[in-house]
Formats: structure tokens, C-alpha cells, sequence
């Protein structure tokens, strides 16, 4: 294959991993933009996502459709439960300390996935894609003088992979409408700015923690839900959206919905163009040093704003 | 009646207030001062519900305030206008506002009032408040707390800092929200506004009270008021 079709299937690859990323570190960004929270557990509640949807879909084992369309629905939900439920029974009883929420959150990480261990298994486990038809996709080349299309042999993409990406942009718009125009949103962004003045004028703080914290892994949930068909489920599979969206949140700017965005689509598109023309692990060593730049040269990341 | 009976409060270990009792009356303003670290900003905010009290409590109208959680408090009609203003910099006025009412959502007429009140709100309505001048965000803090349509007011020194047109303004605000029956609470080491405003004076002084003087006390012994702060 040439060089042009060769880095647009590179694009679009990185493209799927962007929009996971999108997800997962938005999901991230909100926990630590509203609660001050670095979730350590953050990638854990991804690896569940994607083992309950496993089980969601063997346990329905209708189609392979209907199966991951009740996935899509519960499994976030159920994850978002989980996670109220930790935020109320552990972080709230540390008083959301900043240190000791790290060391709890990496108690949650490990109790999290030592269960799934002894419950789930050691194995990769694959769910089957609710549609997976193969798009042939065109280039173009100069023929005297005139543009001409052509189909290369291997530029191609499934339509369950397109569908990821359109998926992924249309939760973070709805992310984005909840937080700016919702009455939630309201409320979210008056704890995230004083939250003494948020109790001051009635906001019931500790339940929009719960919340926030719920909302933050359901995203994570999501995001391994639409993945899974893609990678396959198991119980080690949260160490690198954790990672990933780390570095996607301190480049954006903590707590920086736009910034956490973009950094996702310029990790993701990276990662994907690297890992097809070099190696996965040159894209990770290069997206760790630009985190290593940005935490020296802008401490407050590319979109976040300066805290005193 | 908003009745504090030895209160005590701090932050952590550290003890603040010790002791402090006083009544404010619904349609009376009192004036809260000391000097600096007197405790004042620090009775405001165990009235509020943001620091645990370590003794005593506050009621309102017979309701004990301190046994309620913070967020339960301005529900109960406590508006508070802090020091410095504490707006939601990244929110617009509008939204400000908005927070305001959360406790009393259905209440349209409110936002009229204040805007007609203070009609540089207005203008500024979808401005960002980190934006606007020291005196807007002071007009927006008066009419975030005003949203909430308190029965205690509780003001934090809200003309520190501010150019004397915009003073006039927050104290006409102030006189009226006395006016409509609102118990207010001001803490203030001016002066000139304790003696125009203060229907009852508390004198703190290192977290203790060292006495209550009425109107017609301060009037008739300024010097002594002079004397407690400093001046």
C-alpha cells in the first residue's frame, strides 16, 4: 500500500482510540475538575464495563444486537451505581481528603480487579460487534492530469468501528449540553468553582460527589462497552485507559472538558499513526514525554487555568 | 428571631469564638464588629453551617440551625452574602442568580425585583461575574443572596473596598431588605455605616463578646464604639 492510504487508515485507527479516550479521560477530567479526586480506580471501572458487558451479553444471548444494545444501557448504570456507592462509603468517610483519596482510590483499584479475577477469570473474553460490515474506502490518484478514485487492497475500516467514533461524539456533545445547559450542570459547576458556597446557597454538595463520582465511571463504563467488541474483555485491561487518560487530562488541563478533548484526539490520532508506522510502544514513550513537557513547561496543561 | 446561645467554633483544633450569644430581630439590622481576627467572619459562617460548632447553637424561629447540614441552612431562609464576594467567577450573572433561586425555583417575581434593584445586573446579564467591576460583583452577591428571598441576611463586611457611589447603593439595599422584615446581620468596622445602620451593636473582641449596644447607646457614646475598634 502507498504512503496516503496507508496514513489514512492510520488516521482512522487512531481515530477509534481517540474517541475511546475522549470518553474515559472526560470521565476523569469531570471526578477531578468537581471533587478534586485524582481516581486512581478510574481504569478499573473501564475493565468492569467491559467484563459486565461480557456477562450482559452471554446472560441475554439473543442476538449479538440485542445483547450489546442492553449492554450499552445497563452496564453503564450498573458501573455508575457501583461507583455512588464507593464515593459514599469510602471517600465521603475520608472527607475527600486529597492524599488519602489516591492511597483509597488504589485500594478500590485492587479490590476491584482481584474480584473480577476470582469471579471473571484470568481470560480474554471477545463480545461479538452488533454489526461488522468491512467499508472498502477510496483513494485517489493523478491519471493524466485528472483526478481519478481507486479502492487499494487493505484500505478498508468496519462500519462497527465508524460507529464507535460517531457514537463517542455524539455522548460528548450530550457531556457537554448536560454540563453547560442543564440544571445538573448548574449545580456541578457551582461545587467544582466554591464549595462552600455551593452548600451556602443549598446545594446538597455530598450528593453531587456521589454523583459526579458515579457519572465520572459510567463514562469509563461506556467507553469499555463500545470498545470490548474491538479488544476483548479481561481483568488486567484498565491499566492503559487509566494511563492513557492521565496523560490526556494533564495535557488538556485538569478539569478541562474542551482541553481534555482535544488532548484525546491529538493522543489518540498519535497513537494510532505511530503504533501503525513505528511501534505502540514509541507511541506511548512519545505521549509520556509530551506530558513530561507540558507538566514543565505548562503546569496547568493547554486549557487549564492557573491555580493559586 | 435568630437566637446564637454559646457559641463556640474554631478551625480544626484551633478555637475562634467563644461563647457568643445575641439575637438579631426580624426587621432590625445588627452590626457585627471587632477588629481584624475578632471572630466576626467566623460567627457568620457557624450561623451558616460551614464550621462545626464546638458548643452552644443556633436557632431560627425555634428550629435549631446547627443540627441541620450545611445545605439544609439557607433552605431554612438564611442568605448569605460573604467577604470578598465568592461569586461563581466562571459563571455568567444569569447563572449566579440561578444558584440563588435554587431554593426557591418557582419564584420568578424574585430576579425582577432584583434586577430592577440593581439594573447594572442586568446589563451585564450574560457577562461572566469574574468579569465584571468590584462593585458589580458586590451588587451580584447582594442579589445572588436576594434570590434566595432570606429572612436572615447575613452580610459579610459587603462595602470593603468598594468606591463610595456603590457604598450608597449596597446600604440602600441593606435598609431595604430591613424594611421588608428581613432579620439582617452585618458585619462592618465602619464607623460611619454602624451608626447609621445598626439598630443593635455586638462587640466582638478575640472571639469573645465584650457587649451589645443599641442604637441609642451608640449614638449617645460613639466613643465607646470608637474606642472597642480602634479608631
Amino acid at each position: 500500500m502507498d504512503f496516503g492510504p496507508y496514513l489514512m487508515l492510520a488516521t482512522l485507527e487512531g481515530a477509534v482510540t481517540a474517541a475511546v479516550l475522549a470518553l474515559t479521560a472526560s470521565g476523569l477530567a469531570l471526578v477531578f475538575g468537581v471533587m478534586r479526586v485524582v481516581n486512581v480506580a478510574h481504569g478499573e471501572f473501564f475493565m468492569l464495563g467491559s467484563v459486565l458487558a461480557w456477562w450482559v451479553t452471554q446472560m441475554v444471548g439473543d442476538t449479538a444486537a440485542v445483547g450489546f444494545a442492553v449492554a450499552l444501557i445497563v452496564v453503564p448504570v450498573l458501573v455508575g451505581v457501583l461507583a455512588a456507592v464507593t464515593d459514599m462509603t469510602v471517600l465521603k468517610r475520608i472527607d475527600y481528603d486529597p492524599e488519602r483519596t489516591i492511597v483509597a482510590t488504589i485500594g478500590i483499584l485492587y479490590i476491584l480487579q482481584q474480584v473480577t479475577l476470582m469471579t471473571y477469570g484470568p481470560d480474554a473474553r471477545p463480545v461479538s460487534p452488533p454489526f461488522n460490515t468491512r467499508i472498502a474506502l477510496p483513494w485517489f490518484e493523478f491519471v493524466d492530469g485528472k483526478i481519478g478514485l481507486y479502492w487499494p487492497w487493505g484500505l478498508s475500516i468496519t462500519s462497527y468501528k465508524l460507529a464507535v467514533i460517531g457514537a463517542a461524539g455524539v455522548i460528548l456533545i450530550a457531556l457537554w449540553l448536560v454540563m453547560t445547559r442543564s440544571k445538573l450542570g448548574l449545580l456541578m459547576r457551582a461545587t467544582e468553582q466554591d464549595r462552600d458556597m455551593a452548600l451556602a446557597f443549598g446545594i446538597p454538595v455530598e450528593r453531587i460527589y456521589a454523583m459526579v463520582f458515579g457519572l465520572g465511571a459510567a463514562m469509563a463504563a461506556l467507553a469499555a462497552v463500545l470498545i470490548v467488541p474491538i479488544q476483548q474483555a479481561h481483568y488486567l485491561m484498565g491499566a492503559d485507559p487509566l494511563l492513557l487518560s492521565f496523560i490526556v487530562v494533564i495535557i488538556g488541563g485538569l478539569g478541562s472538558f474542551p482541553g481534555t478533548v482535544l488532548a484525546a484526539l491529538l493522543i489518540g490520532l498519535s497513537d494510532g499513526i505511530i503504533s501503525v508506522f513505528f511501534s505502540p510502544t514509541l507511541a506511548k514513550i512519545l505521549a509520556t514525554l509530551v506530558v513530561a513537557m507540558v507538566l514543565v513547561f505548562r503546569p496547568q496543561g493547554l486549557f487549564g487555568a492557573k491555580r493559586t | 428571631m435568630l437566637r446564637l446561645e454559646g457559641v463556640s467554633a474554631g478551625y480544626g483544633r484551633a478555637q475562634v469564638l467563644r461563647e457568643v450569644s445575641f439575637v438579631a430581630t426580624a426587621g432590625e439590622i445588627l452590626c457585627l464588629t471587632g477588629r481584624n481576627g475578632a471572630g466576626k467572619t467566623t460567627t457568620v459562617k457557624s450561623i451558616m453551617g460551614l464550621l462545626p460548632l464546638m458548643a452552644g447553637q443556633v436557632t431560627w424561629q425555634g428550629a435549631v440551625l446547627s443540627d441541620l447540614p450545611p445545605h439544609e441552612v439557607p433552605r431554612a431562609g438564611i442568605g448569605y452574602v460573604p467577604q470578598g464576594r465568592r461569586l461563581f467567577g466562571e459563571m455568567t450573572v444569569a447563572e449566579n442568580l440561578e444558584v440563588g433561586r435554587l431554593t426557591n425555583g418557582k419564584d420568578a417575581r424574585v430576579l425582577e425585583e432584583v434586577l430592577t434593584l440593581f439594573p447594572r445586573l442586568n446589563e451585564r446579564y450574560r457577562q461572566r461575574a469574574k468579569t465584571l467591576s468590584g462593585g458589580e460583583q458586590q451588587m451580584l452577591a447582594m442579589g445572588r443572596a436576594m434570590c434566595l428571598r432570606p429572612k436572615v441576611l447575613l452580610l459579610d463586611e459587603p462595602t470593603e473596598g468598594l468606591q463610595p457611589s456603590m457604598i450608597t447603593s449596597i446600604r440602600d439595599a441593606t435598609e431595604q431588605m430591613r424594611d421588608k422584615g428581613v432579620a439582617v446581620v452585618l458585619v462592618e468596622q465602619r464607623l460611619d455605616a454602624i451608626t447609621e445602620l445598626g439598630d443593635q451593636v455586638v462587640l466582638l473582641e478575640n472571639g469573645r463578646m465584650r457587649g451589645v449596644l443599641t442604637r441609642a447607646e451608640v449614638a449617645s457614646e460613639p466613643t465607646k464604639l470608637a474606642r472597642h475598634l480602634g479608631v
